[in-house]
């Protein structure tokens, strides 16, 4: 897709090359080249970005399993179980809950009543997994 | 490509000089992974004007864009043994200025003063200098983004794909960076 415009900026040319920056360019190349050829694997394990940029994901995401445990108050197993599922809201969550507990004849209605009654978010996460029990499904059609 | 007056003539190559480019460049970088450092040569000589293109326009900056073409080439020659199994090695490369360039403007301190010769003319008419002049005044308006997405296009031919590749964003921010930043030069330009 062409828009006029694009063929007027290209009856233009860029700017050359600046004069002596491809000699600066390749010299300070072939030094990192000869630096890089003496250096131990170690050091070339610690100058890569690779390497830092995966000690440093690996690193926050402890930090946030950590904060999601301090605030939920949970043990770490049971964080991650609860959050570790990706693209989960908390609106698809209760939608989930109410089409498993819908399989066993209680109506959504029944369950928004029973989310309002108290119960936090983790246990009705883990109510997804769980088959409801004989007596809950009483309790909720009294 | 030749030189003239000090200002690299910027035709758009063909599909089967693209190819062949591609080649020459795949070629090269695989004599890079052996240790042939002689063959960053060749890729200055191919992708030396485009890489500085990128980073100019990317940054607005000329001494940062030599920074960044440097940061190219340093990148390449620590990680020789990497660069083997590039497939597209012109994106590869591009990709490389890119985040080089976006490393240099996160660094930046204080306000940069943009250069405003992003364009210049093809040949050395006075009443040519002077339009080039206000295209490159209305370029400097663009943000980076769009900046960047513009030369992409319009001077290195790159498919929107191909921008949205060297640019790790998907293929829609990439076509919506070019479409704004072409409609506000023609805004800009009363067409």
């Amino acid at each position: 897709m062409k828009i006029t415009g694009d063929e007027w900026l290209s009856s233009f040319d860029i700017p050359a090359v600046p004069a002596g920056l491809k000699e600066r360019v390749l010299n300070a190349a072939v030094q990192a080249a000869s630096v890089w050829r003496q250096s131990s694997w170690i050091e070339r394990l610690l100058g890569s970005r690779l390497v830092w940029a995966s000690v440093g994901a690996v690193a926050g995401g402890l930090l946030l399993a950590n904060l999601m445990v301090f605030k939920s108050g949970r043990s770490a197993d049971e964080t991650f179980s609860i959050t570790w599922v990706p693209g989960t809201t908390v609106e698809k969550e209760y939608a989930d809950i109410q089409a498993t507990w819908g399989q066993y004849g209680i109506s959504a209605s029944a369950v928004n009543q029973w989310f309002e009654a108290g119960d936090n978010r983790p246990r009705l996460v883990d109510a997804i997994f769980d088959t409801p029990p004989v007596s809950a499904t009483d309790e909720l059609t009294k | 490509m030749e030189k003239q007056a000090g200002v690299l003539n910027f035709e758009v190559p063909s599909t089967a000089e693209a190819d062949e480019t591609t080649e020459v460049l795949t070629a090269a970088l695989r004599e890079l992974a052996k240790g042939r450092i002689e063959a960053l040569q060749t890729i200055w000589e191919l992708l030396g004007q485009e890489l500085y293109g990128l980073a100019l326009w990317r940054t607005g900056s000329r001494s940062e864009a030599e920074d960044v073409v440097q940061e190219v080439f340093l990148r390449l020659a620590r990680s020789q043994q990497d660069v083997s199994q590039v497939r597209r090695p012109r994106a590869y490369l591009l990709s490389i200025a890119h985040h080089a360039a976006v490393d240099v403007t996160r660094q930046r301190r204080g306000h940069l003063v943009l250069d405003t010769r992003f364009l210049v003319p093809e040949t050395p008419d006075p009443a040519r200098q002077a339009e080039a002049e206000r295209a490159s005044v209305l370029v400097s308006r663009l943000a980076p983004k769009q900046r960047e997405a513009v030369f992409l296009r319009v001077f290195v031919d790159l498919s929107f794909r191909e921008i949205a590749r060297v640019t790790s964003v998907s293929t829609f921010t990439a076509a919506s960076r070019y479409r704004l930043g072409i409609r506000r030069l023609r805004k800009w330009m009363g067409l």
